[in-house]
This record gives C-alpha cells, structure tokens and sequence, in this order.
C-alpha cells in the first residue's frame, strides 16, 4: 500500500516537472497578451441563443453555409426580420466547417433537405478543350443534372451589377446569387508598426523586401505570418504573385500549363517559386504549425508587422482586437503597372447563394432571396459581414476598412485561382496549388527550382497516363 | 482479472451429440426471432459488401439522380495507371508502412506491458492495466483532440520541449510537416490501441500455470530464457490473434487519420482514401490535393483494391504465423 | 515466482511502468491543466500549473458547443442501438450455440465473416439515401445498429456454460421461447450482456466516420460529432478545446471506471477465440 503511494506521488512530481521542463515562456510565437479571446467569443455565444429560440411558425427556409462567425451572426440575426416581412417562413441557418462544405452540400442535396446552399466561385468548369484532362467539378455536375435552379429570371436579380454576376454564370445563366467579393491578394498590415518604424506601403516587390527587411532589423516585431498548417492559406499566394505579375494574363498561363505548352520552370511560373522561397524567409518561425483559425488572432496581438490572409479576415482581426489599427494592401509586382496604376487587387466570388431544384420549400428560399437582396438588407448585411465588397451597384457601405480597399479595386483581375488547373491524377507536387510547404524555407526538403521540376515531372506523367487511358 | 467467462467458453465446434437432442422450441418460433438480426445483417453489412464490388464497375457519382453507366474495369485502370506512379507506390507504400509498424510496435509494446504487469510483486499493476487501456475507450474524436493539443505549435508541450529542453532553435510543427506528421499519427494509433493488444495478452497470460515458471526458476532459469521458452510459446495464440486484429485494424481503419490530419501531409492511407474520393476531404487524395466527393465507383474500386489487399496480407500472415508456432 | 528475487528485474518492470504511466497519463493531465486556464493564462504560460481554475471554461464550452442538444441525440443512439444489438445478437447466437435450426454451423461462419468483408461504406450510403433514411436519426441508429461478430462469437461460447436442461424445463413448463429467452436466458448470461454491452456502447458513443457521413444537421449530430466541429470553430482557444473534450470523455471515463472489468472481460474473450 505504501509503495502505491509512493508511485503516485512520484508520477505526480514527474509531470509537474515535465510541465516546468518545457516552459521557460513561450518563444516561438507573438506572446498575444492584449489577446482577448473573450471578447471573440461573447458574440458567438449570444447567437447561439438567439437561434434556440428562432420562431416556429411557417415553413422553414434551410439555410446552408461554411462556419464563418460574421456571416452566420447575420444571417441568425436578421431570422426575426424575415420572419416579419414573410410571416409563412423562417429562417434556419446550419454552419459546418469549411473544409467539410464540398461533402455536407453534395449529401444534403441528395437528401432533399436543404433550401439555400452556398458555393463561392464556379470556376474551371470543363470544356471541350480540357474535357479529357480534368474532372467536372461539383457545381457543373449539380448543373448539368439540373439540380441548381436557373436564377436569370428572378426580379431580385436586377438589384445588381449584372457585369459581375455574369462573371460567375454559367452558359450564360445565373445559377448562384452572389452577396460579394473579396480581394486577397493582399497582406495586412499593422499601422502602428509601421509608422513607428517610418514604413510605406510597398509599390514593387523589392520595396516589399525592404519593407520586410526593415522590420527584421528592427527585431521588435514579428514581420510576417499565415496560418500555415492548413495548407491553403500560404498557397493562395501563388495566386497573389500570379496576380500581381500578370493579371488577367494568368488565364493563359492556367491553360497553356495544363497543355503542357508552358513549364513550370518557364521563367514565367519559376518567378512563383521564386517569390514564395524569398517571401516564405520573413514567416516567423513555426509559421508551418500555426492553424488558420489561431492565424488572425495572433495578427490582432499587435506584435506582427504583416498577417498574409484575404481580407475577409479583417472581422475576426477586429473581434480579437477592437482596439487594432491595421490596413490591407495589394501585393506587389516584381515591375510597376503598365498603367501606372498602383498595384491592384485579383477578386474572387465569395458567399453565393443558390437554390437546389429540389429544395423543400423553393418559395422560401426564393422569398429570402428578395429579402436578402432589398438594398437596406443588403447594405446591412455588407457592414455587418465587414468583409465583401459590393456586388449591387450604388453602396455606401460605412466600414471604414473596405472603403480603403477601393484604391485597389480600380482595376482588379479575377483571381490567378480561377485558372490554374492540374491535370486529373495529378501527383503531389504538382497538384495546382504549388505546394509551397515542400520549399527549404518553409521546413521541406526542396528548393524552389526543384520543386518546379518536380511538378513538370507530375504534369508529365499524368499527360502521359491521361494519354494511354483514352486510347 | 477472473476471466471466468472466458474460461466457460469452448470453441463452437467441440464434438457433442447436440443435433440429436430433443429440441425445446419449435423451429419456426426459434428462426422468427432469429430473423430481425439476419435480415439487418443481409441487409447492412452482406449486401453493401457485395455491392462494393457492383459499384466499382460503374462511374456512379454522388450527385443525386445522375445517370450512371457500366465502365467494366476503367476504375481500377484509373487506380493503376493514372494515378500518378510514384504517388500510387507512395501511397500504397504509407499504407503498408502504417500497418506493419502498428503491428509490430503495437504487439511488441503490449506483449513487453503485459509480462511486465503479469509480475505479481508489481504495486500498482492493476491501476496501470486500466490506464493503459483507457485510451481504447476514449475513441477517436476525443484522442485526436488530445493529440493536436500535446502537439500543437507554438504552445504545445511537445514543442515547448523540443525548443527548451533539447535545445532545437525551430522545432518542426509535427502534425503539419510532411516528414514527421505520418509517424506521429502512427504513434497515436499505437498510443490508442496498446492496451487493447496488452489486455489480451494478459488473458492469455493468466492461463499460464505457476508451477511452470517456479519449476523452471528453481532449475535457475533466466527471466529471458523463462519468457522464450515457457512464456512465448504457451501464449502464441493470442500473439496470432492479436497480430491479425491489428493489421485488419489498422489497413481499415482511418479515423486518427481523418480527425488529425484529414489526410494531409503524406498521411493518407488507401483506407483514408476511399473515405476521401466518397464523401470528400480536403488533401486526403494520394497528391494530397482535395477531392469532391463526387466519384463514388472510383471509390468503390478503391476499396475493393483494400479489400484484396487484406485478404492478402491476413492469409498470408496467418501462414507465418502457423510456421512459427510449427518452428518452436 | 517469489522465491527468487531478481532485484535489478524488478527495479527495471517499475521504471518501464512508471515510464508508460507517464507516456499515457501526461497527456491527460495536461489537457485537464489546460482546461481549467483562461485563454490569456495559457497565451502566456502554456505549461504552468493553472492558478487561475476557470471552471467557467467547462460552462462556456459546454454552451458554444452546443452539447446541451447533442449529449440528449448521444444518449438516444447509444442507447437504441446497443439494445437492439444485444437484442438480435442474443437472438441470433442462442440458437446456434443450441444448434436449435438447421445449418448453425453455416450461420456461425457467415456471421464471423463480418469481421472480414469489406466496408460497403458506400452502398451503404447510397442505400440509406434512396431509402430517404439519410440524416434521420432513424437512418444513423439503423447503420450503427448491428448483429456483431464478436458479440455473435462471445455469446454463443458463454451460452454453452447454461445448462441446455433449463430450456427443456421452460418448454416443458410452457413457458414461450422468446420469454424464455428475455426473461431467462439474460439475466443468466448478465457478464457476458454487459461486457458486449459496454464495448458496443463505446463504439456508438465515439462514432464520428458514420456520423460525419450520416449526420450533416447541426440537429442530428451526435456528441463526438459535435467535439470535431467545435474543435475546427475554436481551434484558437485551446482552454475551450480541452475542456469540451473533457465534457464528451468525463462519461467514457465514468462508464470506464465502473465497468472496467466487463469491458477487459469482453475484449479478453474477443482475443481468444485464436
């Protein structure tokens, strides 16, 4: 009995002592004191609330979307309103991680339980050109078997910029009502930091280098940061460097890759590689283990110059910190703008609602739609979400963070994302996203030319496999 | 531990006279009540497991109501040659990998647990039995979420360890780097599923008589000869059985998979896959890319290629097993 | 094997107990520090021993997850679908182990195959949705209900134990067979019923492949379920994390600490059928 005593005591010392052996405070990361996570939080837990006690009376109007606390906030908020103006509907609102959207819309469809689904942009559908090289992506798919109902017609329609919404149509047909667009080929940054240390924002990329460098030499602050561990977050920013370099041009580039007509060793798509291996040396250190969710808190600590996300993360930044002074500006190109422009932003569609055909109660997902699309929602809506840039004409929006974006939305691009494809049964390299975290300088085993050869090497084979299947 | 069930049951196959007995209950009586449970059976788990050999025959989407056709063996040609070489090898390799090191660290560690807490001297074993075992229950929501804390960067103490007691300047974030994320998930399965091994064993080791080990102490063996020679091959049955559970566990199983990692960073296994191709998750593709979710027959050709690949390895472990026990 | 007293062998199964206790408890034990620091506290000292115990985390956790809808779903599924396991697989084994119909042998076998067939993971999908059974919570208990090989195996050996002359009696004495078999055969078969019991309730509580698949409204979702999707929402405050994983395993652990020995009875007997 004694020794058993003994032994837990023991055991009881040894993690303790493990617990003080690894301490000696935190080095790896911006110690993110003024932090509030709270403040965060408070306003997700009252929401939760609120929907307990969403009105039970008409038919419900199934509302579906990926976890972002702004937009399914609003869309809870605004249940009792819709509920007024449309007295034979309520609203409900089901939120399920990102990475899980893709799965949750296919078998929600299936299961004809759902009203409204949401998609961003319907982009690299396939085509004559490309039927043989790449898989039909979902929304085409849900299309082609008629499963999206044709919005064209609608009334709420006319309430917006035709130009962009036929930007993400589909033969010509409306199938997705898009609520905004968002710029994210940018960076933030903190204004403090940067005018303590007399910094401009960068024009060129190497003013960007400098930029970088000067906040290294100072050593106070973190330069530079993503949310690395999910992957995504740093590689949309081949997307930013393609952008910023060449525009719409990218489309091109997109096509003639998959081709095989273009390298990515050609210097065009080696410039890529290039940036990322220098850009990925100014990440703070551990950059890889930082998850996309921790990523804009530990921005909003004020102890990081520049926080690498697209600028719908400007809300949370906010939640985290009301306090914060940042901005957002377009990364640069490695020349100025033939038309002296100063660099600008590539835009995607975001949070775009569509209908399934065989949606319970259509009437009530149509209902909302005209609501959501009344120009007072709408606005409404644009500043609570403080995250899209209007897609219907004459907004005024009051948020003071997306007005400063216009200087960059004067000639924006769609993003380089939209265009670059990878052939089907692609490898690992090569798989269209760049795959930056094999690079040296993120930790990985490759340089940046090797990586770009690997990824011929990946496009090779699966040209060449692609090529043997079909015959 | 009583084990006194376990002691009561016989193999089924043991000879007795019982078909010839009288029988107590109609026949029909015994077979309706019987019949809920065939049915369910046929129903979830017969006919699925056929018709995943249908379906891999087919281009069935998960898209609702969309047409599908006979494409005879173009899903598994797919599988084999347009599935990028290197990334096939590499996946099918990391499937191998993950089995066979779950099965050997796993067994190893347990066996080594098991004649340890068997030692009666030993204070506080049956505390450290039911410690070792606890992670058996938690499941896999509960022990991933335990494994991305103790992991995660830059606060977790895995990291903190790394960076202040051995002294590495930029420690690794483990679970999202492509060299080190595919071990710690092993480890996890292991840190899971140990117990579970070791439980077993220890069942198996209880039946030893101890008049065997004092017999041989008295004729001054060593605790190393006394394990090869007494222990080992009394309890090699249940080394076969626990050998066999965990590689079919561990080729099928992919939930620390799904719920650390998704897939990413080079850990996706070909059962990680199937789930991936069918219901979709982001870079759970070999190319680590996302899939939609959308290519049902293609997944169902996968997992016939799994299915085929465990008939493999089981018949094929089972022999050397049995040679094994033949050689002692 | 106390006679001989090997002291260095000795010392050596202590330092690898000790070694192991530590390898499987530390994690715990920093989950439950972690769980009881406020967000700041941990930013700071991420290893410290909690000074400031924030119960309020377990509260906040409990209310953000949501778990207050999703423990009562847990309940209903673990529940249902461990007695209509026990059930039909009681129905099915007690039979066979009597050889009470023809071909038992062949219906034993067909049975213990389930533990080799392949997933069937998506006809089992595509089934469920045409039978517009998919994310109900009938079509879940349905799938995650079911007549089990180890359960089959399990009791079909412990039935052996009860002697065959009480069914005789019973049929003698006009007692019907499925009250026979509920009223009778169960309570003498209690061990070995609450050892599969026990794992086949541990199996449905921890779900998260079939619920992830089967269950996609926020109304369906089981706990687990619940765990992985608070856990993607709050990946940033690892103090909420770690105290919403304590809330779903605070009843694994309790079932645990109470049934231990039914389960290890019931994973033991699952091992030896070798």
């Amino acid at each position: 009995m004694k020794l058993r005593k003994l032994l837990c005591l023991l055991l009881a010392l040894l993690m303790i002592a493990a617990l003080t052996a690894c301490s000696g405070g935190v080095t790896g990361g911006a110690p993110a004191a003024t932090q509030d996570g709270a403040a965060g939080t408070d306003g997700a837990d009252s929401s939760a609330g609120d929907d307990a006690s969403a009105p039970a009376e008409g038919t419900s109007v199934d509302v579906l979307t990926w976890s972002n606390a702004a937009t399914v906030e609003y869309l809870k908020s605004i249940a009792d309103a819709f509920h007024e103006a449309y007295p034979d509907h309520y609203l409900t609102v089901s939120e399920v991680p990102s990475a899980e959207i893709d799965q949750v819309i296919q078998t929600r469809i299936s299961a004809a339980n759902v009203d409204i689904v949401s998609f961003q942009t319907f982009s690299k559908p396939q085509e004559e050109w490309n039927q043989d090289s790449i898989d039909k992506p979902a929304w085409q798919q849900y299309i082609d078997e008629g499963l999206l109902l044709d919005l064209t017609d609608q009334p709420f329609i006319d309430n917006y910029n035709l130009d962009i919404l036929m930007g993400n149509s589909y033969k010509d047909r409306i199938y997705s009502l898009n609520m905004g667009t968002v710029a994210y080929t940018g960076l933030f940054y903190n204004k403090a930091i940067f005018s303590e240390l007399g910094l401009e924002i960068p024009k060129t990329w190497d003013e960007f280098i400098a930029v970088c460098e000067a906040v290294k030499a100072d050593g106070r602050y973190t330069v530079l940061s993503a949310g690395a561990a999910d992957q995504w977050p740093l590689n949309m920013y081949s997307n930013a460097i393609l952008s910023a370099n060449y525009g719409d041009g990218v489309e091109e580039i997109g096509q003639k890759l998959l081709t095989g007509e273009m390298k990515h060793t050609d210097p065009e798509v080696m410039l890529v590689y290039d940036c990322m291996e220098q850009f990925a040396t100014y990440l703070e250190p551990g950059v890889t283990g930082i998850a996309y969710s921790d990523a804009p808190g530990r921005f909003a600590a004020g102890n990081m110059a520049m926080y690498a996300d697209g600028s719908w993360s400007a809300p949370d930044i906010l939640r985290a910190n009301p306090d914060i002074e940042f901005g957002y500006f377009p990364l640069p190109g490695i020349e100025p703008r033939e038309d002296g422009l100063d660099p600008q932003y590539g835009i995607k569609y975001d949070l775009s609602f569509a209908v399934p055909t065989n949606a319970p109660n259509q009437e009530g997902a149509l209902a909302f739609l005209t609501y959501i699309s009344d120009k007072e929602v709408y606005t409404a809506f644009l500043n609570a979400v403080a995250g899209f840039s209007p897609t219907q004409n004459d907004i005024t929006l009051d948020n003071e963070f997306l007005n400063s974006l216009n200087e960059g939305l004067q000639s924006p691009c769609l993003n380089a994302e939209m265009y670059i494809y990878a052939p089907k049964g692609v490898g690992e390299y090569g798989n269209g996203q760049f795959s930056f975290l094999y690079l040296q300088t993120l930790g990985g085993p490759l340089t940046g030319a090797e990586l770009a050869q690997k990824a011929d090497e990946d496009f090779e084979t699966a040209r060449a496999a692609l090529e043997s299947l079909n015959n | 531990m009583e084990g006194k069930a376990i002691r009561n049951a016989s193999p089924v196959n043991s000879p007795k006279r019982l078909h010839k007995h009288i029988r107590a209950f109609p026949v029909w009586v015994v077979f309706l009540c019987m019949l809920p449970g065939i049915l369910h059976y046929t129903i979830f788990r017969l006919f699925p497991s056929t018709m995943t050999a249908v379906l891999s025959f087919t281009d069935i989407s998960g898209v609702p109501g969309s047409a599908w056709q006979w494409i005879g063996w173009d899903n598994y040609r797919e599988f084999f040659i347009l599935q990028n070489i290197r990334d096939l090898k590499a996946s099918l390799g990391r499937t191998a990998i993950y089995a066979l090191s779950v099965t050997l660290i796993q067994n190893a560690l347990a066996l080594l647990m098991a004649v340890i807490l068997n030692g009666k001297f030993l204070k506080g074993r049956n505390f450290a039995r039911a410690v070792y075992f606890m992670p058996v229950i938690l499941g896999a929501a509960v022990v991933s979420t335990i494994w991305k804390l103790v992991f995660s960067t830059p606060t977790g103490p895995v990291y903190l360890f790394m960076q202040n007691v051995l002294g590495i300047e930029n420690p690794p974030a483990i679970l999202s780097s492509y060299s080190y994320a595919f071990p710690a998930v092993i480890a996890a399965q292991i840190w899971q599923n140990m117990g579970y091994s070791m439980v077993i064993f220890l069942a198996a080791l209880q039946n030893i008589s101890a008049d065997l080990y004092e017999a041989a102490y008295i004729d001054g063996a060593s605790e190393w000869q006394v394990f090869w020679k007494i222990t080992l091959p009394l309890i090699w049955s249940s080394v076969t059985v626990n050998t066999l559970l965990a590689i079919i566990g561990s080729l099928q199983s992919f939930e620390l998979i799904m719920t650390i990692t998704r897939g990413q960073f080079n850990t996706s296994t070909l059962g990680m896959m199937v789930f991936a191709t069918a219901f979709g998750g982001g870079g759970a593709t070999a190319s680590g890319g996302t899939v939609a979710g959308m290519r049902q027959g293609y997944a169902a050709a996968e997992s016939m290629v799994l299915f085929v690949g465990v008939l493999i390895v089981t018949i094929i472990s089972q022999a050397i097993m049995k040679k094994m026990e033949a050689d002692q | 094997m106390g006679k001989i007293k090997n002291i260095p062998f000795r010392v050596f199964c202590y330092v690898l107990m000790i070694v192991f206790l530590f390898i499987y408890l530390f994690p715990l034990f920093f989950v439950a520090n972690t769980s009881l620091k406020t967000s700041q506290d941990y930013m700071l000292h991420p290893t410290s021993l909690t000074t400031t115990w924030a119960f309020d985390n377990y509260i906040t956790a409990w209310n953000k997850a949501n778990f207050g809808a999703y423990i009562g779903n847990s309940v209903l599924y673990t529940a249902v679908c461990t007695i209509a396991s026990l059930i039909l697989s009681l129905l099915i084994a007690f039979p066979i182990s009597r050889k009470y119909i023809p071909a038992s042998g062949f219906l034993y076998v067909l049975f213990l195959c389930g533990l080799f067939l392949p997933s069937g993971l998506i006809p089992t999908f595509q089934m469920v949705l045409n039978m517009g059974l998919y994310d109900t919570r009938l079509g879940y208990m349905l799938v995650m209900t079911g007549v089990n090989a180890t359960s089959v195996f399990f009791f079909t050996g412990y039935f052996k134990s009860i002697p065959r002359e009480l069914d005789e009696a019973a049929s003698i004495d006009g007692c019907g067979y499925l009250r026979y078999v509920l009223t009778c055969i169960i309570p003498l078969a209690q061990p070995a019923m609450v050892s599969m019991g026990m794992l086949s309730m541990i199996g449905v509580w921890n779900d998260i492949v079939s619920s992830t698949i089967y269950l996609t409204s926020e109304t369906n979702y089981n706990i687990t379920r619940g765990l992985f999707v608070f856990t993607g929402q709050y990946s940033n405050d690892w103090t909420l994390t770690a105290a919403g994983l304590l809330i779903v395993a605070a009843p694994l652990i309790a079932v645990y600490v109470f049934g231990q020995r039914y389960i290890v009875d019931g994973v033991m007997a699952g091992g030896l059928k070798g």
